[in-house]
């Protein structure tokens, strides 16, 4: 196996660690609101919503000038 | 013999979705149908390696803590064994966490929450592909669109949701029928 493979084999190995934080960073998010919401007896609130949205479309943007 | 519970199962499978959505960045075309053949025979499989892992790690961080001496060559062992352990508990929290995206919603704002979520976390991930160079500019704006559709139908959903008791069915059915569309819009960015 050459030097090359090898690095490059290391290289997807860190991309795809960074997918599965990326991932479990927006998954942790949700979980700590949904708890939060039980916690208060509660359903997600509009303003809650509004918040995800604008995070999401930063995040489109972010992407888009990658 | 550990045995993984339904719920279990069901989460893994979907975390294993990551692992589908990573082969088809590395430009692996995979159908609808494959997809959930390969998330059923590989779910059970994971979960049981999964916990196989984090019993061999808590193994060795015990084994570790009772045989390190103050020589040099035995407490760079059991750092080497408690980083490994840490490093997989680490790991497992991450893929538990990203469970969270494979429950059920329980109302249409957790799913519409449920849906916002997945878009940022899918549109990082792309930009973690297109910088790692797993896609291309072509395909990495591909995939943004798909995005972007499936967050104005959930920007719509969520302008619907009730706001008095006498046009609560009808705003709820609408929001409903959106929230179909943009989980069918974060789907096709997914598998294609």
């Amino acid at each position: 196996m050459s030097t090359v493979t090898v690095l490059k084999a290391v290289q997807t190995g860190l991309a795809a660690l960074e997918l599965m934080e990326a991932v479990g960073v927006q998954a942790t998010k949700l979980q700590a609101l949904r708890e939060k919401a039980r916690a208060e007896n509660r359903d997600i609130t509009p303003a809650e919503l509004a918040e995800l949205s604008t995070q999401a479309q930063a995040a489109i943007d972010a992407a888009r000038n990658v | 013999m550990y045995s993984p519970t339904p719920a279990n199962q069901g989460r893994l499978a979907n975390i294993l979705g990551i692992i589908v959505l990573m082969l088809a960045m590395f430009g692996v075309d995979v159908t609808e149908e494959q997809r959930n053949t390969i998330l059923q025979a590989l779910g059970v499989i994971g979960l049981i390696i999964n916990q196989a892992l984090l019993e061999w790690a808590s193994r060795k961080a015990a084994a570790a803590k009772v045989q390190a001496q103050p020589d040099n060559t035995q407490s760079g062992r059991a750092l080497v064994s408690i980083l490994a352990f840490l490093g997989v508990v680490v790991l497992s929290g991450l893929l538990v966490s990203a469970c969270a995206f494979t429950q059920q919603p329980s109302s249409i704002n957790d799913g519409i929450a449920t849906g916002y979520v997945a878009i940022h976390s899918a549109a990082d991930s792309i930009a973690v592909a297109k910088r790692n160079g797993l896609i291309t500019e072509e395909k990495k704006m591909e995939l943004l669109e798909k995005l972007q559709q499936a967050k104005t139908d959930l920007d719509t959903a969520a302008r619907l949701l009730p706001t008095s008791p006498l046009d609560s069915q009808a705003r709820l059915d609408a929001a409903r029928v959106l929230l179909k569309s943009a989980e069918t819009a974060l789907l096709e960015a997914q598998v294609k």
